[in-house]
């Protein structure tokens, strides 16, 4: 069976030979993943992969899924570096590892250079009207899309938009408390704003799909370690309408939508199906119990990720891992609603061996009809 | 009259209503009432704030509210008492370790401390241990707050107490 048609029949609920799996991985990991595979450091650039090396270790490790990005426009990207270190990797370089990038966010690289944070609001303290919002027809945004899918014809495509709507990217745009405050004085800020960022991000996702995206990832973090950040309430009273006219109109062009949030966000679950969620990532063991998630909405949702990066990945044995992986095959599993994938990103401090031992053990056990 | 005021201002911060939080601010301060007293209906909102956000009621978004109409209240306080003349219980240097980005914890215990009549100095995020021993050494602080929310940077606290522990007494709490 190819990997697209086994990830679409777990989402159809088809017969399927094995559970599919996914990598959600941080970029020194992958650097060091690469090591391991016998690359040198530099020579493999891991999100452009212009000569295939990442795609063929994800097919040793059997992945079978791919991810293709919305990027800036060709305009931006003439003036622009890419630096894979920063999670939004295309910018303006403002100073030695300070990159600026389409929407203005400024962001800067900790003394580790190992994650980045936003040290400039483009809108804070700003009108709507004073900001330059970006432009999802500009030319040159699907260059590296259209380029990457010509070799993943087997894999289910995720397409992910650029950005995070809602509440992250308000957050991004005006800094978090502020973005807390407005919600609470200024909702018509809010409405005005999120009614931008629903067009920008229906536009880009629609094309997505029709390059030939099978699933849009939607990832707005609205979880933290033990509870949600924002009430539920106040999510369904400023996000919750926003979400469900994009994932609408995304349904609409024939996408399956996963939508992923770190965290704690058990409460809006029955939103999230009700508006039309069918993948719901990761479900950090740490935050929610996968097996109690399963239990309650497992026959309206695809649980994707579920191991633990929080304590198995990073600080198990080998014997952890595989009673993890064979613990969530068997009670998350059984019914092919799942993809096995790191919980998040892998960060540096896990051992290799750990994450290959993850996917052969989801190979072997999770292989139908189950044995174990 | 006064007492009455103060309980309102106290209501307000609770019910997050910034616009009278500040505006019954204002008028208690025009009524003459002791700053100490606004002070303490400010920690006895903040307590209440935080007892409902342990039960659930409250989530991370109500207590950043409630600290911002506090950062706020404290604007509108501030022409009208010295620092100096306020009585704190302790220092505290707050930190996010090296390495680490994450502050929206470290801000609300930030916050939290300040209200309940701490003296907080915070160093910010991805600060190195070398700040932190300076900072401790220069405000002559007794209790130091660090925040590491990643498995990579967990270690850097090991690193900053060993690095710390010979200054005279330090209580730690993170």
């Amino acid at each position: 069976m190819k990997s697209r048609e086994r990830v679409i029949n777990a989402i159809e609920e088809k017969n399927l030979d094995r559970i599919p799996l996914d990598i959600w991985a941080s970029y020194p990991f992958l650097m060091k993943l690469l090591k391991y595979f016998g690359y040198k450091e530099g020579e493999v650039h891991p999100h452009l992969d212009r000569k295939g090396i990442m795609d063929k270790i994800y097919k040793k490790l059997g992945i079978d899924l791919r991810t293709i990005m919305v990027e800036p426009p060709n305009d931006f990207k003439k003036k622009a570096i890419f630096d894979p270190r920063f999670h939004f990797p295309w910018g303006l370089m403002v100073d030695v590892d300070v990159l600026k990038d389409e929407w203005g966010v400024i962001r800067e690289l900790n003394v580790t250079k190992t994650q980045s944070r936003i040290i400039s609001y483009p809108l804070k303290n700003k009108e709507l009207e004073e900001y330059d919002f970006p432009d999802p027809f500009a030319e040159g945004r699907f260059e590296t899309a259209r380029r990457m899918i010509k070799l993943w014809r087997e894999y289910a495509i995720i397409g992910y938009p650029g950005g995070d709507p809602f509440f992250s990217q308000l957050w991004y745009l005006i800094g978090f408390s502020e973005a807390i405050r407005k919600m609470y004085t200024n909702p018509n800020f809010i409405r005005r704003l999120f009614d931008k960022m629903l067009w920008f991000f229906t536009e880009v996702s629609k094309q997505l799909i029709e390059i030939g995206a099978d699933i849009i990832m939607i990832a707005d973090d609205v979880g933290g370690q033990r509870g949600m950040l924002i009430s539920p309430k106040l999510w369904r009273v400023h996000i919750k309408p926003y979400l469900s006219t994009l994932i609408k109109e995304l349904k609409k062009r024939g996408a399956y939508i996963m939508y992923h949030s770190d965290g704690f966000i058990e409460p809006i679950i029955p939103d999230l199906i009700e508006i039309g969620v069918d993948i719901l990532n990761p479900i950090q063991p740490e935050c929610m119990d996968p097996v109690e998630i399963k239990r309650k909405y497992g026959d309206k949702l695809v649980l994707h990720g579920t191991i633990s990066i929080q304590k198995t990945l990073p600080y198990g044995n080998i014997e952890d891992v595989e009673n993890e992986v064979k613990n969530r095959i068997l009670m998350c599993g059984y019914d092919g609603k799942l993809i096995i994938s790191p919980s998040n990103q892998v960060l540096v401090d896990t051992k290799v061996e750990n994450l290959l031992i993850m996917y052969e053990v989801a190979k072997k056990y999770g292989t139908f009809p189950l044995k174990i | 009259m006064s007492e009455e005021k103060l309980k309102k201002l106290k209501e307000a911060i609770i019910n997050l209503q910034i616009d009278t939080a500040l505006k019954i601010c204002e008028e208690t301060i025009a009524s003459g009432i002791a700053m100490e007293k606004i002070f303490d209906s400010i920690t006895q909102a903040m307590n209440i704030v935080g007892t409902k956000y342990e039960a659930g009621e409250y989530f991370l978004a109500e207590l950043i509210m409630a600290g911002e109409i506090v950062k706020d209240i404290l604007k509108v306080i501030e022409p009208y008492y010295k620092k100096s003349e306020r009585k704190f219980i302790s220092k505290v240097v707050l930190a996010t370790v090296k390495g680490d980005l994450h502050d929206i914890g470290k801000n609300i215990v930030s916050m939290l401390l300040q209200s309940a009549g701490f003296e907080v100095y915070d160093l910010g995020i991805d600060v190195s241990a070398e700040k932190i021993v300076e900072a401790v050494k220069k405000y002559n602080i007794q209790i130091v707050g660090l925040s590491a929310l990643l498995t990579t940077t967990l270690p850097e606290i090991k690193n900053i107490i060993n690095k710390t522990k010979n200054i005279k007494e330090v209580i730690w709490y993170y």
